[in-house]
């Protein structure tokens, strides 16, 4: 899976990953209440492999705008950790995303084919 | 053997050595500043210390608790580059190249703010660009203050928030102003540890920099004292000459005396006025650079009432002038010249001049 191609075309389609990232935690998310950590390790499996540096400012803007919400829940190691859940309007986006997302492919699935 | 520095992330101490502390420091101010449109920076940073924090643990054993720099290194490489997160407003804004304008900044200026504006724009200490503009002051003659006249009326002037961030080069949110301070704020702390590994790689040229204001702030300081020295000196000079023209010690000769002494009085007053006021005004502004306080602005209403005083004074002297001027010029043309008695009198009194005055300019007339 990451051989040489796979790298190149990670920094080549950076851009295109970033703008769906938003997306691909919301689907994380979406499964269950998770942890950062229990994000990245889902994400890190995929091409949306991220670092705590991107998903904090992502989460916050996130909660900002009322997508995600988060509890706090005791833990045994340490301090109490942030578990993120999906609100409401934030499975309603989600879902509208989805179907934008879905939109365009097949939009770029048909433009430009010979009639 | 390394020194070890002991952390608070996320309410538990860890302790970390030496350089992996500076490294932290240095990786959460930048982080801080990344993240200085975030309107949740305080929370993300939060986040962030508790991720290192748990990322620490996992390599702490009962036998080992300290984090080396080699591990400081690989946490915060781990960490990923820190993106801020923006709404689609901020993004498209963030396409837009930043158009960098030069403007007058009048918070924190001296004079006009000219040079104020340009030390922003060029982002050098504005006391650097002063002390060249005094420089080429001196080294044209007075020239280059034309120059800068000219860019004083050419210029405009920075007013909203937005033109000073232009003028910076910045981009310009709405929460810029408000997390800008919250960043200085909080570099204010951390500054303070971080210069310390800084020191040895700061710029030669900033080095320069601070060794060249800490001298301007001592010449500041002392002109501003000598200043006031000399302002004192001729405030006691002037009311004692007003004093002995308005109780007649001073002997007015007949046809100078048909000019009221109180004309006199008042054209002696405003004409100090006239010097007293951008002398104090100077004097005032040195001593804010002397303190170091530059971005303070005198008060508006202290400035105003100068302004409006010295306006009050130049127009006295123009009137008092247009009076007595041709009653002066008509004793001289029916005269011809000063009479040696006359000139006793003209001296402010008699003793000081030793009955005359040897000036042949005088005689010439």
């Amino acid at each position: 899976m990451k051989g040489s191609f796979m790298n190149t075309s990670r920094e080549k389609f950076s851009q295109l990953r970033k703008g769906l990232l938003e997306l691909a935690v919301l689907k994380v998310i979406s499964a269950q209440k998770v942890y950062v950590a229990d994000i990245l390790s889902t994400l890190g499996e995929t091409e949306f492999e991220t670092a705590e540096g991107t998903l904090y400012p992502l989460l916050s803007r996130l909660r900002r705008d009322k997508y995600v919400d988060y509890e706090w829940v005791e833990s045994e190691t340490g301090p109490p950790r942030k578990y993120y859940l999906l609100t409401a309007a934030g499975r309603q986006y989600m879902h509208e995303t989805e179907t934008y997302w879905q939109t365009l492919n097949s939009t770029i699935a048909t433009v430009g084919a010979k009639q | 053997m390394n020194k070890v520095e002991q952390v608070n992330l996320s309410g538990r101490a860890y302790q970390l050595e030496e350089r992996a502390y500076e490294q932290l420091v240095h990786y959460l101010a930048s982080a801080r500043r990344k993240l200085a449109d975030d309107p949740d920076q305080e929370e993300v940073m939060r986040d962030f210390e508790q991720a290192v924090a748990e990322k620490c643990d996992a390599l702490l054993t009962e036998h080992k608790n300290v984090i080396t720099a080699d591990e400081m290194k690989q946490i915060i490489a781990s960490m990923g580059p820190v993106e801020a997160s923006e709404g689609a407003e901020e993004r498209k804004a963030a396409q837009d190249p930043v158009q960098k304008r030069l403007y007058i900044l009048q918070e924190g200026s001296m004079i006009g703010g000219v040079c104020n504006g340009l030390a922003s724009y060029l982002n050098i200490d504005v006391t650097v660009i002063r002390l060249i503009f005094v420089i080429l002051a001196f080294a044209t003659s007075g020239g280059w203050v034309l120059v800068y006249l000219l860019l004083l009326i050419v210029l405009p002037t920075a007013k909203t928030p937005e033109q000073k961030a232009e003028l910076r080069g910045e981009r310009f949110t709405a929460q810029d102003l408000i997390e800008r301070a919250k960043q200085k704020y909080s570099d204010a702390h951390v500054s303070e540890r971080v210069s310390q590994a800084a020191k040895n790689s700061e710029p030669a040229l900033a080095q320069a920099g601070r060794v060249l204001s800490k001298i301007v702030r001592v010449l500041a300081l002392s002109a501003t004292v000598f200043i006031g020295f000399l302002a004192a000196i001729s405030f006691a000079l002037v009311i004692v000459s007003v004093w002995m023209l308005i109780s007649g010690r001073v002997d007015m000769v007949d046809q100078l005396s048909t000019v009221s002494t109180w004309a006199l009085a008042g054209w002696l007053i405003s004409a100090y006025t006239l010097v007293l006021i951008p002398g104090l005004a100077v004097a005032a502004g040195l001593f804010r650079v002397g303190q170091g306080k530059t971005d303070k602005k005198m008060s508006t209403s202290w400035s105003i009432a100068a302004g409006v005083a010295w306006m009050v004074a130049f127009t006295a002297l123009i009137g008092v002038s247009v009076v007595i001027g041709p009653r002066l010029s008509e004793y001289r043309d029916t005269h011809g010249y000063i009479r040696v008695e006359d000139r006793k009198a003209l001296c402010v009194n008699a003793e000081l001049c030793d009955g005359y005055v040897p000036d042949t300019r005088i005689q010439e007339y």
